[in-house]
């Protein structure tokens, strides 16, 4: 409760005495003005639990006005290490009660200052509570001079737990002057202090806090999260005190609700977002509920963090009941306690960004490319790098050094076009997806031509250089580095189609930021995905170990090639996906054509500075690249897939809105299947967890409706469809239940058919019934 | 050379302040992701199979759940250390419940107190005259299955073996209530009926209980 040990222990001592002289003269006074009052059993103070509490009744006055409101307070101080508990106690203990009576005085609700969290050594079993030294206060009024009686139940732990149950009694005394005469000063110094550690309303503490709900009305046995977000007039904002589980976000009991918090995120325009996850009980409540609270935050700045800069907000949030079969209305979100909150809410996607820029975004960008070593479609790239750090083993650290710097700055640079073209088209009013490049025809076929391009310099059938780098040979292996960053190109290039599974998140959030964390998140992300083989260049033990360059490289070389080729293959393939058949041959065209130009210009430099044949194959080659980029025509699309397909013995229907509102109406359970061809995690999701027995079975038991939303060519309708759940690309699995129609169970990105066959299970309309038998 | 060494030290600055980030996040994150992975753990949900167990008793006997089947189960997380089980002993609430729901009602008392010995078990159902057995858990395994979290905490278990009820013994916190609602013998009572208990879940009070430090 208190703050600081050594101020805690300054506190109880002025306070002790404090209170002894102060109460010592409350009682002197008073049995002075009332000698015919009979004393009850006093106002303490008394020991229980086995000593470990000290139980005071205390009064901020010693003399008040009839009918004028003053505080009276039981104080409790307890053995170190000891502690009791708030009005909501938490995973065990118990509330600490007061009833008050007294024939002329009426007391108020019991004002609590802002409890501790207490846990177990492994966090199982979480309580909130006080330690050491606490004050909880009620506001009384008294028509006359009388006893005010205080029966105190409360349970005090260390490990072990001793209730205490103690009855106190302090006379209260109209001042016959009209006078009111005050505690001493010392007393009321600790009604004050109390007072502080109260929660104030948001407003009060210059914050407005709007809730989200997720989902936005609650069903019984519901997983549930609440997001509170926070913002303030003059940033930067007061920050929540403690973090991940224990955050200060103390919850009121809900009956039927558990919820805990899991941390908070900074936001970018300087303030917060709390969460709490958990899950509403088997018991339906009725009705609407409120989520009552209190969040305990730290000065802003944070230097200053004692706990007497801290300040503790209450909030109040509503928590809609989802309405059951008999009456299918589900309640529109509803925000506390601000009337704009709806309006907040239902954007949660909005270019402001619904959390704000934290470390843990960047952070998650980061790890995000470092994984993106492993995905097959960075592979290639990877091994083609390993190659030329190959080549590298005789070359100095520096030069070594270099070549890492130049192709972290390609990927760099790569990932910065990427994010500017992302803002110019959205800043153009075009909103695009993550991946999106793919869906275009054109830059498939390029992508791959430059695949069959790097394969056939693998193959030595030519030697690739870089305009403008003859100049620069005489320097040294420059277009080495320009090399080096063009692989960094590459990587970041082929590594988008794969990335959605570990940046969704980080992505979807990025996408729809504003255009500086756009950027800061695409260079965390291609950090991340430079790291591994630069730090590998810059080892200096690791180096030592790359065989010497010899024959060796150019066998590796060449079958490197034919793994160029293979990605080529997929790049083909996923043309011919988002445009048919006839792109897809447009594109193989194409490649062949860009084939026959570089063997031929490899052929021109190999036949020497002068000549005619020289000239005649540069000319070929000039007049078939010509030829081959009007292959590149892609202006008549293919027409578009409306038509049901199955696929594994699922029949899949194309993404249709209404289709899918009118299965909801029909009763019946839906399944959405978010996918792209160019999208390898989807593909295998599909293969391994979706095309199974189990989830085929299930998917029949449960008469789902199945629906893909093929996101291989650009559409508006899937891309809000995910942008309303947050994210920029697939994948994304979405279950809807015909109790929830506009609550989806959104299953993770890395699908596995247990919890797609849960989601389903609890997605049919006779859940309750039929989960009660095994 | 100058030049070199210059890139090779922004390149390391870089890295590595892109590493210290990431390590510094994550460990703020996972603590995070393990907050959310250990809220699932527990195993029993109302209206789901209750998973099963077998534990020896204090008299060394086995029991497990499934050999139950076909009888409502009553499971109730005890420790005689705790006063707000020994008010509930002195008041024989568990006593007199267990012999008002008859024999084809099986409860177990289980004891997930990591210090308690099975000779402790037996002077506590010798003191008290226990008919019912109490199941000696002092590892806490079967305690965090059912996510135990205080004593008493109560589970019934239906016929077919779905967990119908979790929660307090009854409304009477304090123990002041002259005639407090026993959510026991109610959730029992519905099940008996073939009705549903309501309320199927309540807030457990009293100690914590004692679990062995992981």
């Amino acid at each position: 409760m208190l703050p600081t040990p050594p101020k805690l222990l300054a506190f109880s001592v002025s306070c002790g005495l404090a209170l002894a002289l102060g109460l010592a003269a409350i009682v002197a006074g008073s049995a002075a003005a009332e000698p015919g009052v009979a004393m009850g059993p006093g106002p303490g103070p008394v020991r229980a639990a086995d000593g470990h509490v000290e139980i005071t009744l205390v009064s901020d006055a010693r003399e008040v006005r009839a009918g004028e409101p003053f505080r009276v307070g039981v104080r409790f101080e307890l053995s170190p290490g000891w502690h009791m508990y708030w009005k909501n106690p938490g995973q065990s203990g118990m509330a600490t009660e007061i009833a008050w009576s007294g024939p002329a005085v009426r007391v108020g609700e019991l004002e609590w200052p802002h409890p501790t969290r207490f846990a177990t050594d492994d966090d199982y079993i979480v309580t909130y509570g006080y330690a050491d030294d606490v004050l909880l206060t009620a506001v009384a009024t008294a028509s006359a001079s009388g006893p005010l009686r205080a029966a105190v139940d409360v349970l005090v732990c260390e490990v072990d737990c001793i209730p205490a149950s103690v009855t106190l009694e302090l006379p209260v005394t109209v001042s016959a002057s009209g006078q009111v005469v005050a505690a001493d000063e010392r007393v009321r110094a600790s009604f004050a202090w109390s007072a502080a550690a109260q929660p104030v309303t948001a407003s009060a503490a210059g914050l407005t806090i709007v809730a989200e709900i997720e989902p936005k009305a609650v069903a019984p046995g519901d997983a549930l999260r609440v997001r509170l977000h926070a913002t303030c007039a003059a940033p930067p904002c007061p920050a929540p005190r403690g973090t991940g589980a224990k955050t200060a976000l103390y919850l009121e009991r809900t009956p039927s609700i558990t919820l805990m918090p899991t941390g908070w995120s900074a936001r970018p325009d300087g303030g917060f977002t709390a969460v709490l996850a958990g899950s509403a009980g088997p018991d339906d409540p009725g009705q609407d509920q409120t989520l009552t609270g209190v969040l305990v935050l730290e000065a802003a700045g944070g230097a200053d963090a004692s706990a007497g800069n801290a300040r503790a907000v209450s909030f109040s949030v509503p928590l809609p009941r989802a309405r059951g079969a008999d009456a299918p209305v589900v309640l529109a979100p509803v925000g506390a306690p601000t009337p704009d909150a709806a309006a907040t809410i239902a954007a949660p996607s909005a270019p402001a960004g619904p959390g704000g820029l934290t470390l843990g975004m960047l952070g998650l960008a980061f790890l995000g490319g470092l994984i993106l070593n492993l995905m097959p479609c960075v592979l290639p790239v990877l091994a083609i790098k390993a190659v030329s750090f190959a080549n590298l083993a005789g070359e100095t650290r520096g030069r070594v050094a270099l070549h890492g710097a130049a192709y972290a700055g390609g990927i760099l640079a790569a990932l910065g076009v990427l994010a500017a073209l992302v803002l110019i088209l959205r800043a153009a009013g075009t909103q695009v997806g993550w991946g999106f490049q793919f869906q275009e025809p054109l830059f498939g076929a390029l992508v791959g031509g430059l695949l069959v391009a790097l394969a056939m310099n693998a193959f030595g059938v030519f030697h690739l250089s870089f305009p403008g780098t003859r100049a620069a040979a005489a320097v040294g292996a420059q277009s080495g580095l320009v090399r080096s960053a063009g692989e960094g190109v590459l990587t970041v290039i082929l590594a988008t189609p794969c990335s959605a599974p570990f940046l969704g998140t980080a992505l979807g959030f990025a996408l729809a930021s504003r255009a500086p964390i756009v950027l800061l998140m695409f260079a965390a992300l291609g950090l991340g995905l430079a790291a591994p083989l630069v730090l590998l260049s810059l080892a200096p033990g690791v180096r030592r170990l790359l065989p010497h360059p010899g024959a060796w490289m150019i066998g590796l070389e060449r079958a490197l090639g034919f793994a160029l080729l293979g990605a080529a293959l997929w790049v083909a393939w996923v043309v011919g996906r988002a445009a048919g058949t006839d792109a897809m041959a447009q594109t193989l065209g194409f490649w062949l054509a860009l084939a026959v130009v570089v063997a031929l210009w490899g052929a021109a430099r190999r036949a020497g500075r002068t000549g005619r044949a020289r000239i005649l194959l540069i000319a070929g080659a000039a007049a078939l690249a010509l030829l081959g980029t009007r292959a590149l025509d892609f202006s008549e699309p293919a027409a578009a897939p409306g038509a049901a397909v199955a696929s594994g013995g699922i029949l899949w229907q194309p993404y249709d809105e209404a289709r899918i509102a009118a299965e909801l109406e029909a009763g019946r359970p839906v399944f959405v299947d978010f996918t792209a061809d160019w999208c390898i995690t989807c593909k295998a999701n599909e293969r391994l967890v979706i095309d199974t027995d189990a989830v085929r079975a299930a998917l029949q038991e449960r008469r789902v409706a199945t629906f893909r939303a093929d996101f291989t060519r650009r559409n508006e309708a899937i891309r809000l469809a995910l942008a309303r759940q947050g994210k920029a690309g697939v994948p994304m699995y979405l279950v809807y239940s015909p109790a929830r129609p506009d609550a989806p169970d959104v299953l993770p990105e890395l699908l596995t058919s247990a919890r797609l066959i849960e989601a389903i299970d609890d997605a049919s309309p006779v859940t309750m019934n039929q989960r009660s038998s095994p | 050379m100058i030049q070199n060494r210059l890139a090779r030290y922004s390149l390391v600055a870089v890295l590595g302040a892109g590493l210290l980030t990431l390590v510094a996040v994550q460990s703020a994150h996972s603590a995070e992701a393990k907050k959310d992975v250990a809220a699932p753990a527990t195993s029993a949900v109302v209206g789901k199979p209750a998973p099963d167990f077998t534990l020896v008793d204090e008299g060394g006997k086995k029991h497990s759940l499934a050999q139950y089947k076909g009888k409502l189960v009553v499971l109730e997380w005890t420790n005689p250390t705790c006063p707000f089980v020994v008010r509930h002993y002195k008041a024989e609430t568990m006593k007199k419940l267990a012999a008002k729901l008859g024999v084809e009602v099986v409860w177990l008392a289980v004891n997930s107190t990591h210090f308690n010995k099975p000779e402790d078990s037996q002077k506590w159902a010798k003191a008290n005259g226990l008919a019912y057995p109490t199941l000696q858990d002092p590892a806490g395994t079967v305690g965090k299955l059912y996510g135990a979290r205080t004593t008493p905490h109560m589970f019934v278990v239906d016929a077919k073996g779905v967990l119908r009820y979790a929660g307090a013994i009854d409304n009477d916190t304090m123990g002041r209530e002259a005639a407090p609602t026993n959510y026991v013998e109610g959730a029992a009572g519905a099940l008996k009926a073939g009705k549903d208990p309501s309320p199927a879940s309540t807030e457990p009070y009293g100690c914590s209980v004692k679990y062995k430090k992981s």
